[in-house]
This record gives structure tokens, sequence and C-alpha cells, in this order.
């Protein structure tokens, strides 16, 4: 299966596409857990976000088969992308300013 | 003097300890099923229609979920390590099956168009079944660099972030969509 290697935002693939649809819809709705049970700490998953590697497997498990964590680690995600967004540009410009 | 109104909670699910072919549910398991029941049987409703047989499903579910974990306590295999997912799981199973049965009798007098609903209801249900198994089939970093391309992470931040090349990571991912592709095909659902 031929694609390039270059880190691309844009998901071209229509099976990908669909794929990271129905899976986000799933995990977002499929798996309620009103009484949070078995539900790691807010902490494991802002380290999850930042160090994945010292975060045990079970919380990534969990986190297959709970909604709610799902929704969380979803938005720490997010903000995470926005922050990083934010520095690449106020970068670009200290740059641009600099030159 | 006006009297308080009062406010009522809404009744639990009360399932039997006993599923409708009088097998046992294992007592830890039925816990985590009440917990579950509210949401996957107006889940199972909305395909089924009938809360009733819902409810006969989901007990069926839980009694068998019960002996496999006898079963393997037995055995001395691996305890389930998360029940409330492999209950969850074999309910779906079960509904899917009690839906495609119901779809076998169905007269020819349905019209095409409730047809075609019904079958559209049957995949986006079978669907979310093989991505717990091909997700649960793959590794941790695997399922990561799915959570994170779901947020739109580029390839080259996934791999920044686990430390390996934007190739590698495209590559696992592809692997993973590689065996849910050949699992809707061997199933014979539209990919």
């Amino acid at each position: 299966m031929p694609f390039s290697i270059e880190g691309r935002n844009k998901v071209s693939d229509p099976f990908e596409k669909k794929f990271l649809r129905i899976l986000k819809r799933h995990l977002s709705r499929d798996f309620p857990n009103p009484k949070r049970i078995g539900c790691p700490p807010k902490q494991q998953l802002d380290k999850l976000a930042v160090a994945p590697q010292r975060v045990p497997d079970w919380v990534v498990e969990h986190l297959l088969s709970c909604s709610p964590c799902y929704l969380t680690y979803s938005r720490i995600l997010r903000e995470q992308k926005t922050k990083s967004a934010r520095e690449k540009q106020i970068t670009k410009s200290r740059g641009a300013a600099a030159g | 003097m006006p009297s308080k109104r009062e406010s009522k909670p809404s009744p639990p699910f009360l399932l039997n300890s006993v599923d409708p072919l009088g097998r046992p549910i294992d007592p830890a398991v039925l816990s985590i099923a009440q917990e579950i029941a509210p949401q996957a049987i107006s889940y199972a409703e909305k395909l089924l229609g009938d809360p009733a047989v819902c409810l006969n499903l989901f007990e069926e579910a839980a009694a068998a979920v019960s002996a496999t974990v006898k079963k393997r306590e037995l055995s001395g295999r691996d305890a389930i390590r998360d029940i409330r997912r492999y209950l969850y799981r074999t309910f779906m199973h079960r509904l899917s099956q009690e839906r495609r049965k119901q779809l076998s009798s169905k007269t020819s007098s349905e019209s095409l168009d409730e047809r075609q609903g019904t079958r559209r209801g049957i995949s986006s249900l079978e669907m979310s079944l093989l991505l717990d198994e091909v997700m649960a089939a793959c590794d941790k970093l695997t399922q990561e660099i799915a959570l994170r391309r779901l947020e739109g992470f580029s390839w080259q931040e996934i791999g920044t972030r686990y430390g390996i090349s934007a190739h590698a990571a495209r590559v696992r991912f592809s692997k993973a969509l590689q065996r849910l592709r050949k699992a809707l095909k061997a199933r014979g659902i539209g990919g």
C-alpha cells in the first residue's frame, strides 16, 4: 500500500476517515461509567499525554472501555495540540522578528 | 400548608441472579451488570424494540461471562482483567445475533427503506464490535497512536512523542487498519 511518510495532518484515506469517525463515536458514547469504576486519577491521564512511557498499560486499556475517561483524555490532547501550535507560532514570529 | 413534592429516584434495573436459561450469575458479575444495565439495555432497545427481550439477552450475557470467569478460575488461567468491558462486548455479540435472527424472519412485505435501515443498524453494531476486537488486539503503543490520531495529530507529532519515526507510527496504525479491513471482509460488512 503506497503512502507518503510526511507528517501530514489531514486524513486522505476514506477508510481511515471512516474508521476514525466511528471509533471516536464508539469510544465517546458506548461505554458509560456513571460511577467511574476503575477510573485512573486525572493526573495519570495528564501524564499519559505528556510522558506516555511512564504510565501503566492498564490506563490505555481503560480509556478504550470508559467513555468519561476517554472524553477527558481527548480534551487533554486537544489542549496539548492547541498549546503546541501556539508555541510554534510564537517561535516562528520571534524568528522572523530577529531575522 | 403546601406539601413538599417528593422526588422519587428512578427505579434501578433489577436483574435476576439466574438467567432465563437457568444459569447462575456470579455476584461479582451481577453487581457490574447492574451498573451498566440501564445504558446497555436502552441502547439494545433501540435496535430490538422490546425491553423484556433485551433484559433477557443481558442476563444471558451476564451468565455466560460468569461461566467464563469460573472456568478460568478452575483452569488456573489469567482472570479477566476488565469484566465490565468483557460483559459489554458479550452482550453486544448476543444482541447482534438476535438482530440477525430478527432480520432473517422479516417478511418480504417489509419496505425496502425499512430493510436498509435495519441493515445499517446491524452494520454499525458489528463495526463497533470489530473495532473493540481490533483495538484490543493492538499493543499499547498502537492503541495510543490511534487515540492521538483521533484528535488530528500528525504522524510527525505522534512519532516525536513516542520516540519513533513518522513512518513507523504510520506503519503501525496501517497494520491495525489492515486487520480491520480483513475482518470486515470476512464478515461481509461493507468497509
